[in-house]
């Protein structure tokens, strides 16, 4: 470390610190207080704005009304939650496996999975409207079996399900990466040893792989369990919202995109917020305690 | 073809027969995600060679014959948002991107350097608040977010990108950890002979951050070139081409020529696939040990 001139070190630091430091006061700081006030504050019949509790009265009002949407947003964003957190892990373990012992063309089915994390959502979902549509390949094909058309995505029965699919579907190359970064990490003379001692696939599977790849994993689970109300997908794209696809998280982008009101939405994150709270202490915990128990 | 090389086995193993099995049907299950992940693809480049068809959703799924490659350059001349063409939201997701990843992979490595390799009162603290700022839950704050823009006159204005000139991320630790590896000998050899903190900093250091900073900003830019929602709410007259290309889809769904809106698609997606194409083995390479992806 250099300590030659300690003013011209000053004024360095200084001057390359004044960027992230005034973005960290003015889109942190300042955004952060800002977005909490908001949550107070609402405008009252003459156009002022005044302090008040009244967006948490409207919340429980929205919480408790018939037919809100509330309790559909929060069931989609834990279905949400669970398909990327939990089921998209479940499924694309066994095909790292694969990757990983280098199956024929692992490098281009890899790439294959990969490709969707690269494309945007635009794109992709604006390409898989058309092939489930009723005159798409989905609906020539159900024509063509006899079937009636399925309306995947207008019809409260199937949108939720289509639009988990979906993420499921062009969500699989994230986790795979994942999977497959964790399982980089394993010595292959470990690999090795286990040849020679004459283990089958399951004991490789089960004595070698998942016990080294598990820290990475938990941890990656008990993060996940932080963001829980965070979980959602591209329902703009897909639904808008309609047939009950709602999430937290685009109930709150759509309040803004709609620019109807600032103020409820601002009450109805923090709320959120403040549940997020013990979840993120319980995640850091639970890694705490894992991680001491691997010391 | 060499019979021996034809029928090169599924994997390198002498395993068992079940274990053979298990392989094979591994190799199958593999081709069709495969085809189900392609299918996307073909079927948009198939759709964006068809002519302009009044029926064109009743034929979507049949063979496009004789291709039409005159819609990849309408796409240019017809894809319109507003006044915005299609080269227009080209520029826009160019300057987004580039702009986004130079700001926020800029901003990272300036906090990231400062602390990894000078001594001073603050160092710690700086530390452990960005330990603290990605532990915090950040949620709801899109209100408040958009407010400030406004507010700052950041909305519809390349302004937003002071915005993403953020550090106090995960990047930052990927970057601190790099700067705390690097040698500092080439450094104190050039204060030797003269060198100012500027001068060892950008004539040294980030030559030397280079490579690996690259990566950042290319995820960074891929990251960027695909986002929406920031695009929909903070620029709504600057469309990009992923903005651009929804609302062209949501307001002239059944007006347009839709195989140029498909070529549209597909020239979206190109500049991304060349850049993954080119630094393939880099960001897969640099993802899978430290966690590159967003």
């Amino acid at each position: 470390m250099y300590t030659k001139s300690k003013f011209a070190q000053n004024v360095f630091l200084l001057t390359i610190f004044a960027i992230p430091v005034l973005n960290f006061l003015v889109f942190w700081v300042y955004l952060n207080f800002s977005s909490i006030t908001l949550a107070f504050q609402n405008v009252n019949a003459e156009g002022e704005i005044v302090w008040s509790l009244a967006n948490y009265r409207a919340l429980f009002k929205f919480m408790t009304m018939k037919g809100s949407i509330f309790w559909n947003a929060l069931r989609n964003t834990a279905l949400y939650w669970i398909t990327s957190s939990v089921i998209a892990y479940f499924l694309a373990f066994p095909l790292c496996y694969f990757f990983f012992k280098k199956i024929r063309g692992y490098k281009f089915f890899r790439f294959v999975v990969f490709l969707p994390t690269l494309i945007s959502a635009t794109v992709l979902t604006s390409v898989f409207k058309q092939v489930i549509a009723a005159n798409g390949p989905i609906g020539i094909m159900l024509e063509n079996a006899g079937r009636d058309y399925i309306p995947f995505l207008s019809d409260d029965r199937y949108a939720i399900w289509t639009c988990l699919f979906y993420s499921l579907l062009f969500g699989f190359g994230a986790n795979s990466l994942v999977i497959s970064g964790a399982m980089s990490q394993i010595n292959e003379s470990l690999i090795d040893a286990g040849k020679i001692d004459g283990t089958n696939m399951w004991t490789e599977l089960t004595r070698i792989i998942i016990p080294m790849v598990w820290p990475t994993m938990s941890a990656i689970f008990i993060q996940a369990i932080a963001g829980f109300f965070n979980a959602s997908g591209p329902i703009l794209l897909l639904t808008q919202g309609n047939y009950g696809t709602w999430t937290i998280n685009y109930w709150i982008f759509q309040q803004v995109y709609g620019a109807t009101n600032y103020y409820f939405p601002a009450a109805v994150g923090l709320f959120f917020a403040l549940l997020s709270m013990p979840l993120t202490f319980f995640s850091k915990w639970l890694l705490k305690r894992r991680n001491a128990a691997e010391a | 073809m060499d019979k021996k090389r034809l029928f090169k086995p599924l994997f390198k193993s002498n395993g068992t027969v079940a274990e053979k099995i298990i392989y094979a049907v591994a190799f199958v299950i593999l081709v069709l995600i495969s085809a189900l992940l392609i299918y996307p693809y073909i079927f948009a480049i198939n759709s964006s060679l068809k002519m302009d068809d009044p029926d064109f959703l009743m034929h979507m799924s049949e063979l496009s014959w004789p291709p039409r490659f005159s819609t990849y350059v309408e796409a240019f001349t017809d894809l319109t948002v507003g006044s915005t063409t299609y080269m227009g939201m080209f520029g826009n997701s160019v300057w987004y991107a580039a702009g986004r990843a130079i700001a926020n992979v800029g901003s990272s490595m300036l906090l990231a350097y400062g602390v990894a390799c000078y001594r001073f009162k603050l160092r710690n603290f700086i530390y452990n608040l960005v330990l603290f700022v990605l532990v915090m839950p950040m949620f709801g704050t899109l209100p408040a977010t958009y407010r400030l823009y406004s507010d700052l006159g950041m909305i519809d204005s390349p302004l937003l990108l002071i915005a993403y000139a953020g550090a106090f991320d995960g990047q930052f630790l990927i970057l601190y950890s790099f700067f705390k590896n690097l040698s500092w000998d080439y450094a104190e050899s050039a204060f030797l002979d003269g060198a100012g903190h500027f001068t060892v900093f950008f004539k040294i250091m980030i030559p030397m951050a280079l490579p690996a900073t690259m990566t950042m900003a290319v995820t960074n830019f891929i990251a960027a070139w695909n986002d929406y929602s920031s695009i929909l709410l903070y620029l709504p007259e600057m469309p990009t081409l992923t903005t651009g290309l929804y609302s062209f889809d949501v307001k002239q769904m059944y007006a347009a020529d839709r195989p140029v809106y498909y070529a549209g698609l597909v020239i979206s997606i190109l500049p991304i696939f060349a850049l993954f194409l080119g630094m393939q083995n880099t960001i897969l390479a640099k993802t899978y040990s430290g966690g590159l992806k967003e």
